[in-house]
């Protein structure tokens, strides 16, 4: 993780402002003081450097010259969405221009007959979904990270987002048919499209995920599917986490795909209790919510299955939504969690993390060890059907050496991982946050074969600079030359 | 001393003898476009595989990699051919996680024996057609459609995990075991579909699903291409969840009839559409569909519990075609595969029947010509005119047309890949970093290693 980066920015020399606006217009440039520095945050734990500028292009052929001009100034840039990362990866590390994407933000065609979408990448992630709801389409864009409501659909590409329902629908990736991409060096690219598999490498499923590395995305094909006939959630308590984990690989050794399996633990449960007033009682231990999607007559035979295997499980009530609002409840005492942690907690950690499914709940149960150990609280969350364990760290980063101890905690949570067969993001991404346990992961020929691709595409490390790789591994290239 | 002598010696000091085959027969089982390899490796691990391709990187040899050789038709005729590395000998499980529902099988695993194993737990690998002689390695190298893609999705959705060996660097592992992986690069998509052009995949793993409590198929018969896609369309797009929707022209629907009862009266186009899930739910969707098929004007047939291996491969169009076939993979967006197969009908000279299948969510058509094998100068101007007409209708439609499969007279007249889709600079450059020396599949895809240089 890199140090706090120092605001000794100056003031970006009249010339370039006045080229950017000449890009741009006069309005979407932004370069006041304060502007430049509320771009150095996201929604990270992290702070990068007060921007240079900030540009907001209104189309793909400005980007694209946004892009020539910062290689001609010199200038490296990222791209930005919402700014909702929590791994520091849309953080300016050096003195850059910050390429905001939030006025492409267009749903530019609705493709009912090939089930896709094509809109900008400034599109919001929800913004889309009430879209093709209000306007009765009968599909539905289904990728639903935690951050929907305000995260945009080009943030969600450049980290190959997840959600709740990737156990059965897949991460974001899985949903991106094609892209337009400006590279590094300012040439627009389309990769994929409306027509399937197209001959060479899969070039779209290797730029999602690459965290604005690689290029900026301006215009996003994606996939969209019909609306289920039929929903049922079912909330199911258990004494504690491992007869929920349990009942979790017995649903789906029972051959049942659930569309999402999230859990939550005991101290989760207390704090959505206290903000939305659940009712969990007191003798459960963890909560799984189960929601399962389909044809509806195969669907309540697989109700009555699940109950079967959760009762097996040891489960000490569960509860099957008869109504929508009924299941908005059930999703409530999840969807409320995050927003339960802030009453406890100035400052949350968010880890994320995952295992084989079948070692969940013996990773949360080291999370709380290693939490325990270092005095602090844990309070955690999962994907449990991807085995992506998401233990929060409520602390106060106003006490000296607080948030440090967290940040040990977390290498130490990520480490653990690793040993468990499972990876050190399952869909927030590296950022600057985990650049460095990127070696738990990989070997160096493996991070040398990624970062040729990264070299191969921008010589220069000037899109989105030190991000991804170990900060080493730029330093040696600040030393020899690209 | 002959080539093959020459590179024996070196090649058996990696593999020892029984892994290097140098004789006619072997040499000549390689060959491709009437190319020879000069020895056949076939290495059994995937330590072996990354000695071999660090020789050939350093003395410079061009390598080909064989799975089952099922698609190694595709692509240009390779502008070196040292080496034939053949998977064969890598076919080993290394893991079959039940309780995570994974598969980790090294790369010359075929579908079949990959199904061998998941069954006895009831869980398969949805990839591609269980009876399949196909290896895994093949399957993302080549990026074949997978039968099921609606309910299952692709290879790109089921692929975890790689392990790779790259020329320079050696033997390297991107992704990994569980489903949401987002640390560094998505390097397992950029080998799908790189038919072994940026090294050689030694290891996969997939996902793993529940074999279904039951399969079942209905075959409609339609008037024509666009009245079946549209009805496919209506399929696809509803409450229903159809595994797979394929349409048959009447000459391929007639071989189905054949093969597999299912298709019922032949010579007319078909609409088969499959179903995996409970017992009620297919039930359920097969009665709705007939519904919707009655409607459209079709003749739906009785349903039936399988198609078995002779029915899939009509479906997917595997069957053995004899040399003289040429096969013609028509790319297009779904939407607009029954506009592209009323085209074909049309555009056949002497409005010869067609033969063609179409996999309908995959936009993929397969087109068959039974072609003279040892055709005169004016059949071969006439088969290219008419591929490049097509080529040039698709480039209208956002469409791509690949030879998949084609006499070595037609292939040196028509090139295999067709229009350039703009992508190949960046595909170019990615492989002069994982492959700086060009030694795989050296040729094979000419569009993107005329664009090697640096991108900007």
């Amino acid at each position: 993780m890199t140090a706090l980066q120092p605001d000794n920015t100056s003031d970006p020399p009249a010339r370039l402002i006045a080229r950017l606006e000449a890009i741009v217009g006069r309005g979407n440039v932004l370069h006041s003081k304060a502007d430049r520095f509320v771009y150095g945050y996201d929604a990270s734990v992290f702070r990068g450097r007060p921007a240079k500028a900030v540009a907001l292009p209104g189309s793909t052929g400005e980007v694209a010259e946004l892009v020539r001009l910062a290689n001609s100034e010199g200038l490296a840039f990222v791209a930005r969405g919402a700014g909702t990362g929590i791994n520091g990866g849309a953080l300016p590390q050096e003195d850059l221009l910050v390429i905001e994407l939030s006025r492409m933000n267009r749903i530019l065609e609705v493709d009912p007959d090939n089930r896709l979408v094509v809109v900008e990448p400034g599109v919001v992630n929800q913004d889309l979904k009430l879209f093709l709801a209000k306007r009765g389409f009968g599909f539905s864009y289904v990728p639903d990270p935690g951050s929907q409501v305000v995260s945009t659909i080009g943030g969600n590409v450049g980290n190959n987002a997840g959600g709740m329902h990737c156990l059965k629908y897949g991460v974001t990736s899985n949903h991106i048919a094609g892209l337009e991409v400006v590279l590094p060096g300012g040439e627009i690219i389309e990769v994929g499209g409306k027509t399937p598999d197209r001959p060479g490498m899969d070039l779209t499923g290797f730029f999602v995920g690459s965290e604005g590395t690689l290029g900026i995305v301006t215009r996003i094909i994606a996939r969209i599917l019909p609306l289920p006939e039929a929903v049922l959630t079912q909330l199911a308590l258990f004494p504690d986490l491992d007869s929920a984990a349990r009942a979790v690989s017995g649903i789906m050794a029972a051959g049942i795909l659930p569309a999402a399996l999230e859990l939550l633990d005991r101290r989760s449960m207390t704090l959505v209790d206290r903000a939305v007033h659940i009712g969990f009682p007191d003798a459960a231990g963890s909560a799984l919510i189960i929601e399962l999607d389909g044809v509806r007559e195969g669907l309540e035979i697989e109700v009555g299955r699940v109950r079967e295997i959760c009762t097996a499980n040891d489960a000490v009530e569960i509860q099957t939504a008869e109504t929508p609002e009924a299941a908005d409840r059930i999703w409530l005492a999840r969807r409320a969690a995050y927003g339960a942690m802030a009453r406890i907690s100035p400052t949350i950690y968010i880890a994320d993390g995952c295992v084989p499914r079948n070692r969940l709940s013996e990773a949360i149960g080291r999370a709380i060890e290693i939490c325990a150990r270092k005095g602090l609280e844990v309070i955690n969350l999962a994907h449990a059907g991807d085995g992506n364990l998401h233990p929060l760290i409520p602390y106060d980063q106003t006490i000296p050496g607080e948030k440090e101890k967290v940040i040990e905690a977390a290498r130490e949570l990520l480490a653990m991982c690793v040993e468990m067969g499972g990876t050190i993001t399952g869909e927030h991404g590296i950022g600057v946050e985990k650049q460095e346990e990127m070696t738990l992961l990989f070997n160096g020929r493996e991070l040398d074969a990624m970062f040729s691709l990264k070299l191969a595409f921008d010589p220069a490390d000037r899109c989105n600079p030190r991000k991804i790789f170990p900060v080493a591994m730029f330093d040696r290239l600040q030393l020899s030359g690209p | 001393m002959n080539k093959s002598a020459v590179l024996a010696s070196p090649a058996e000091s990696l593999l020892g003898a029984d892994g290097v085959h140098t004789s006619q027969a072997a040499l000549a089982q390689h060959a491709l476009d009437g190319l020879s390899p000069s020895v056949v490796a076939v290495p059994d691990t995937s330590e072996g595989v990354a000695e071999v391709l660090k020789w050939a990187h350093k003395d410079g040899l061009g390598v080909v990699v064989w799975g089952s050789g099922s698609r190694i038709g595709l692509g240009a005729r390779p502008s070196r051919y040292d080496i034939a590395i053949s998977l064969s000998r890598l076919n080993r499980i290394m893991e079959h996680d039940v309780e995570n529902l994974t598969l980790t099988a090294q790369a010359g695993v075929t579908l079949l024996e990959a199904a061998r194993t998941t069954v006895a737990h009831n869980q398969m690998l949805a990839a591609g057609w269980p009876w399949s002689r196909r290896t895994v390695g093949g399957l993302i190298s080549a990026n074949r459609p997978v039968p099921k893609r609606l309910l299952y999705g692709s290879v790109r959705d089921q692929l975890l995990g790689i392990r790779i060996a790259l020329a320079e660097k050696g033997l390297v592992g991107f992704g990994g075991k569980v489903l949401k992986n987002v640390a560094g690069y998505d390097m397992t998509k950029l080998v799908i579909g790189s038919l072994g052009s940026l090294g050689v995949i030694v290891e996969a793993t997939f996902k793993l699903f529940a074999i279904p409590h039951r399969e079942t198929y209905l075959a409609a018969a339609l008037a024509s291409p666009i009245l079946a896609a549209s009805l496919a369309t209506r399929l696809a797009n509803g409450p229903l969840r159809p595994a797979c929707l394929f349409l048959l022209s009447p000459l391929a629907a007639e071989r189905m009839a054949k093969a597999q009862k299912l298709a019922g009266a032949a010579r007319e186009w078909t609409l088969v559409a499959g179903f995996d899930g409970r017992s009620e739910a297919i039930r359920r969707q097969i009665a709705d569909a007939r519904a919707l098929i009655t409607q459209a004007g079709g003749d739906p047939r009785p349903a039936c519990d399988t198609i078995g291996e002779a029915g899939g491969r009509c479906l997917t169009a595997e069957e053995e075609s004899p040399p003289s076939v040429l096969r013609l993979r028509v790319g297009v967006a779904p939407g607009d595969v029954g506009d592209t197969l009323a085209y074909l009908e049309t555009e056949s000279p002497g409005d010869e029947p067609i033969d063609a299948v179409a996999d309908h969510p995959g936009g993929a058509i397969t087109l068959l010509f039974s072609l003279p094998e040892h055709p005169g100068e004016s059949q071969l101007t006439e088969t290219a005119g008419r591929i490049e007409r097509i080529r040039a209708w698709l480039d209208e439609h956002a469409g791509f047309a690949v030879l998949e499969q084609a006499p070595a007279p037609y292939k040196s007249r028509i090139s295999p890949w067709g229009r350039s889709s703009g992508a190949e600079r960046a595909m170019g450059l990615i492989k002069s970093r994982l492959d700086p020396k060009g030694i795989l599949a050296p040729g094979r895809f000419p569009e993107m290693n005329g664009h090697l240089g640096p991108l900007s």
